[in-house]
Order: C-alpha cells, then sequence, then structure tokens
C-alpha cells in the first residue's frame, strides 16, 4: 500500500449534509486532502460558504431536498455527468428531533427516515447502478449515530432511523462488494454541531451535564468524526467493508 | 394564540398521561405523576406545536402551575 493512501488527490467525493457540521467538516478535510467535492444540502447560502471554505477548486455545490428519495437517484447521476464517477460517498445529512412516543405521528418517524436511512439507502441504490462509481471502486460512508445501537427516551424516531444503518451497511456492503462498492457507517457520540446544540438546548443544563459526563473524552468536534470518515473513504481502508467505527470518546464503552 | 387556556389544559393532560380532570390552570405541575422528564419532553412538544414556541427543560421547571406555564407563553388573557 503507497505510503499517501490516506490521500484523496483526483478522487471526486459526494457528501450529502455538506452546508454544516460532520458533513462540512469532512469535506474541508477531503478537500484539503485533495479531493473534488460534490456538495449536496438544502441551504443554499450555507452550501456556498462550504465551498468558499474548501481548499482547492472545481468543487460543486447543489441545493437539494433529500426527503425526495425517488429523485436522489437521476441527481446523482447528473452530478455525475457534470463531474466525474465517485470515489466515495458520505451520507452526512441528518434529523433529530426528540418526542417521547406518547406524542408522535407517522410524519415525525418517516420525516427520520426519510433523511436519516432511505437517503443513504438511495444513495447506495444509485451508485450501484453502471458509471456512477469510479473505476478504482467507490467508497460509501454513512454517517450513523451511538444511537443506531443504543437507545434514549423521547429520540425513537431518531435511534431507530440510526439503526436502519446499521443493516443497511451489512446488506449492502455483501451485495456490493464485487463492483468494488465499500460500504461502512460511522457512529458518532455527541459531537458539537448545530443540530446537537438545538437537542441540548432542549434538555435543560442538568440533562446537558449528563450527557457531557458520559463522554470520558468530552464532547466530540465535527472534525474528529471527519477523520474517521476520511480514512473509511481513502485507499488506506481498501479492506474494510460491512462494518460500523465507533467514534464516540468513549461514550459507549460504558 | 392556537389553543385556549382550557384545550391547552386538556392537551397537556393527554402528553402527561393524566385525566383530563386532573390537569386545571391551578394545578402544581410537580403533584402530577406525569410530570417525570418524558412527561416535560411531552410538554415540550406541545408547546411547539400549539404555540409554535421551543422552550426547553429549565423554563418548564420554573413554571409551578400550569397557569405560570401558559404565563411564560404570554398567553392571551382574552383566550
Amino acid at each position: 500500500m503507497a505510503d499517501d493512501a490516506l490521500n484523496l488527490a483526483g478522487k471526486c467525493i459526494l457528501i450529502t449534509g455538506a452546508s454544516s457540521g460532520i458533513g462540512r467538516a469532512t469535506a474541508q478535510l477531503m478537500a484539503h486532502r485533495g479531493a473534488r467535492i460534490v456538495g449536496l444540502a438544502r441551504d443554499a447560502n450555507r452550501l456556498e460558504e462550504t465551498r468558499a471554505s474548501l481548499a482547492g477548486s472545481n468543487h460543486l455545490v447543489r441545493s437539494v431536498d433529500l426527503e425526495d428519495a425517488a429523485a436522489i437517484g437521476p441527481l446523482v447521476q447528473d452530478l455525475v455527468q457534470e463531474t466525474a464517477p465517485l470515489a466515495a460517498i458520505v451520507h452526512a445529512a441528518g434529523v433529530q428531533h426528540a418526542r417521547p412516543l406518547r406524542m408522535s405521528r407517522p410524519d415525525d418517524f418517516l420525516a427520520h427516515y426519510r433523511v436519516n436511512a432511505l437517503a443513504g439507502a438511495m444513495l447506495l441504490a444509485a451508485v450501484s447502478k453502471r458509471g456512477i462509481a469510479a473505476e478504482g471502486g467507490c467508497s460509501v460512508v454513512l454517517v450513523g449515530s451511538v444511537m443506531s445501537e443504543l437507545g434514549a427516551a423521547g429520540l425513537s424516531a431518531y435511534c431507530s432511523s440510526k439503526g436502519a444503518l446499521l443493516g443497511l451497511v451489512r446488506a449492502a456492503a455483501l451485495e456490493l462488494a464485487a463492483a468494488r462498492i465499500r460500504v461502512n457507517a460511522v457512529l458518532p457520540g455527541v459531537v458539537d454541531t448545530e443540530m446537537s446544540r438545538h437537542h441540548r438546548a432542549t434538555l435543560g443544563a442538568e440533562h446537558v451535564k449528563q450527557i457531557e459526563q458520559m463522554h470520558p473524552l468530552g464532547i466530540g468536534q465535527a472534525e474528529d468524526v471527519a477523520q474517521a470518515i476520511a480514512f473509511l473513504a481513502s485507499d488506506a481502508a481498501r479492506w474494510i467493508t460491512g462494518t460500523c467505527l465507533t467514534v464516540d470518546g468513549g461514550y459507549s464503552a460504558q | 394564540m392556537a389553543v385556549s387556556k382550557q384545550e391547552f389544559a386538556v392537551r397537556l393532560a393527554e402528553a402527561l398521561n393524566e385525566d383530563a380532570a386532573a390537569v386545571a390552570l391551578n394545578t402544581v405541575l410537580d403533584d402530577l405523576e406525569g410530570w417525570d422528564s418524558v412527561g416535560q419532553l411531552s410538554a415540550i412538544a406541545l408547546i411547539d406545536e400549539c404555540f409554535n414556541r421551543r422552550v426547553n427543560v429549565d423554563e418548564l421547571r420554573k413554571c409551578v402551575s400550569v397557569a405560570d406555564l401558559l404565563a411564560m407563553l404570554d398567553h392571551d388573557e382574552s383566550n
């Protein structure tokens, strides 16, 4: 293996949720390592901020609504035609709303499932088609959560949507290995992003302190997760597929 | 506002898994069995639904009664 297996030079990488948090940090790190970024998110202005922050040039951003699952396949095809076949896909877009079961409606669950799980499945469906993955293969990294495996009161929709990624990773990894498409997930603990700040703001100071204390290495930064994603996306992880990498500051070791 | 005080009290009882009769404007929240951490998250969701207001647990815990909750939400007395 080459010494620079973490280098991403010449690779075209699609990242959802690129306008903020883990998605933005991943785009910045991967661009720094030489990748050409295709960034997707809803907020066009913040996507432009991400693009302006990326090293290098020739990056592309596109404002899209990932809740429209049927549109994801054709969108990926169009983006590849505009740029290049994909060496990696990172699904970092996500939603998280606290709502106890007794207050939950079907739409609360569906909103989580559409973005957190179904969009990831449709990205995998898209990359399985001829001409989408780069000739050297493609690495798909889905951003799950420690809540893919654990639970939290009030977060049934979020936990179950992130839990769906575990089965998806394993099945897709087996189905797509022959096409040299690797599929993995990262499972972050609580990371200091806008989405998690919004959630923590709901909980109150005492509960937030408890959450912080449950992370032996403290609350994470988006860059901490981006490093793990960039590794899985790179040739350094060429023999890794169908697995989930926990990146949680020790949260789930307890 | 989207709901009256009385309607809010009824919906709060439902959110806290309490009998509707158990929740009135002068009800002390801490006296309700359903006013636990999940109940408080339910109340936050209800307030968002009814008033399009996002409050946190710390703000809720400052309220002694249902009337205090409504006062915190700048409830219009004419409703």
